[in-house]
């Protein structure tokens, strides 16, 4: 491991990361997001990781059950007005306190926090939302990376879910209608956000190469690597396994991996 | 009649909705397609190209009127239709909610949702006329939406365990709407045990198997309309038949 960190030279492994991974639904995100979360924890960082979508899907690439837990009740308070959903973290619950708590384990010594199965009818509005973002932006102890995998589209940029980062990833696969949805994630982030940059995800084909890094140039952003089209990770999705337990040497955690050291 | 899609982000719902608005225009129903996404791209399935990204929406331009999220109830639905609607080949007219332009600390709910919701409440879909609607991904449109038990749902599936748990939740709201019509759709089944693993997901719902098929995925790449550029392709066909089915055996009212 020390040898490891010698040859990295100029990178620094102190500074913390904290990450909002964004783009369109099944671009990835979540793959990308735990794989980068888990890689981090291997490296002797302590990782929190954050599934700000509604819709599971983190905790399934991390490598752990699927349940609805999400913060309880009593960690929540109804809340001025002025603040979104009209609800927010209970007045006394420090954001360690609240990671302490209501936090899972995953692989590799991450931790997990979801905003739960808010998706009965009788839930109203996403109550839990307000919470979760308060405790990422104020959860800053030190030797801590901070991982989010945010709702997909740009409508999260739009409300700000980005805040709490100092880095967005923008995930684009090789289709039109992810390339629109990052420009639109992009344009937002531009205005108010974290600097962002692009990660080509599910390529297939030069040409699919060659359409993400000119989205990049296009949108003045920097493409930060080209993860290949990799069936063993689309076959982990099918059994709903972490892909870098089902495939570790394939090619598309291989390029994550060197995403993970650039980062 | 009023066909709502549903599904996790990247399922294949805008394509599903593309054909089957496509599919009913073709057999001659007057079709309203309705973008509720907030990453609106339906035109780009229906044959729009790279224009859909400047398409105006229903809610920006009321918005930059006054800021009042009852704005679209103060037009009539004709008057929604007319200014906002645009044709799509084939015949079919679409109709774009809302994206978002500008960064905010607020939320959308008052916004998008509302207007959709206000939208699709008061669109007629009587005689010969189909409403398709492109939902947002996941369960928080149909939420919003609360369709009537006589609307039929499809609910789109990749063969991800993320997405038939997406779906699975998609279905549960359904039946707490007291929906009469959900069916499945399958989508980019490549074997049989992807098909075997939606329908031990569902088994209540009638799933219909739309395969793999690399033609759609070329059609993604470049905005082109679906159901021309891969209308000799795998999925498409299959497509056309659920259309059909959804339109002959319509839910009777309640």
């Amino acid at each position: 491991m020390h040898i490891c960190k010698v040859h990295l030279g100029s990178l620094d492994y102190t500074a913390y990361m904290r990450l909002a991974v964004m783009g369109k639904g099944g671009s990835g995100k979540s793959v990308i997001a735990a794989t980068l979360a888990r890689l981090r924890a291997r490296d002797g960082r302590h990782v929190l990781a954050v599934d700000l979508d509604v819709n599971p899907g983190l905790a399934v690439s991390l490598g752990i059950p699927v349940s609805d837990d999400g913060l309880p009740e009593d960690a929540i308070e109804p809340a001025p007005p002025d603040i979104p959903y009209g609800y927010d973290i209970r007045s006394g619950l420090s954001p360690e306190e609240a990671v302490a708590r209501y936090t899972k384990q995953a692989p590799d010594e991450v931790r997990f926090l979801q905003i739960g199965n808010v998706s009965r009818v009788d839930h109203g509005v996403q109550r839990f939302v307000v919470a979760i973002r308060r405790i990422l932006r104020g959860f800053r102890p030190p030797g801590w990376d901070v991982v989010a995998d945010l709702e997909a589209g740009p409508t999260t940029a739009y409300e700000g879910y980005a805040d709490f980062a100092d880095r967005a990833l923008i995930v684009v696969e090789p289709s039109w209608a992810s390339a629109l949805a990052a420009r639109r994630i992009a344009s937002v982030l531009h205005e108010s956000g974290p600097p962002a940059a692009i990660i080509g995800n599910k390529v297939r084909t030069a040409e699919d190469a060659a359409a993400i890094q000119a989205l990049g140039a296009s949108l003045g952003l920097p493409v930060l690597g080209m993860i290949p089209f990799d069936g063993a990770v689309a076959d982990a999705d099918r059994e709903g396994r972490a892909p870098l337990e089902a495939s570790p040497e394939g090619p598309g955690m291989e390029s994550l991996r060197v995403i993970a050291r650039a980062l | 009649m009023k066909i709502a899609v549903a599904g996790k982000g990247g399922s294949g719902k805008t394509t599903v909705a593309a054909a089957i608005a496509r599919a009913l225009a073709d057999a001659g129903v007057e079709v309203i397609a309705i973008d509720a996404d907030a990453n609106p791209n339906l035109g780009g399935s229906l044959g729009l190209g790279e224009g859909t990204a400047d398409i105006a929406s229903i809610k920006n331009v009321l918005y930059e009127e006054d800021g009042h999220h009852q704005q679209s109830q103060a037009h009539t639905i004709e008057h929604l239709l007319e200014e906002f609607g645009v044709d799509a080949p084939g015949g079919v007219r679409l109709l774009q909610v809302g994206t978002v332009q500008r960064p905010s600390k607020g939320c959308l709910c008052c916004g998008s949702h509302a207007t959709f919701r206000d939208v699709y409440e008061r669109i007629p879909s009587g005689g010969r006329r189909a409403v398709v609607t492109d939902l947002e991904a996941g369960v928080n449109d149909l939420l919003w939406a609360k369709p009537l038990p006589e609307d039929s749902l499809v609910i789109v599936v990749d063969p991800s365990q993320k997405s038939l748990l997406v779906g699975t939740r998609i279905a549960a709201v359904a039946r707490e709407l007291g929906l009469r019509r959900t069916v499945v759709v399958a989508n980019r089944v490549e074997s049989d045990a992807d098909l075997a693993r939606a329908k031990a997901a569902f088994p209540d719902l009638q799933v219909t198997a739309i395969p793999d098929d690399p033609l759609v995925r070329e059609a993604d790449r470049a905005a082109r309309s679906t159901a021309v550029s891969a209308e000799h392709g795998a999925a498409m066909p299959a497509l056309r038949e659920l259309a059909q089915r959804l339109w002959a055996e319509q839910p009777a009212l309640a």
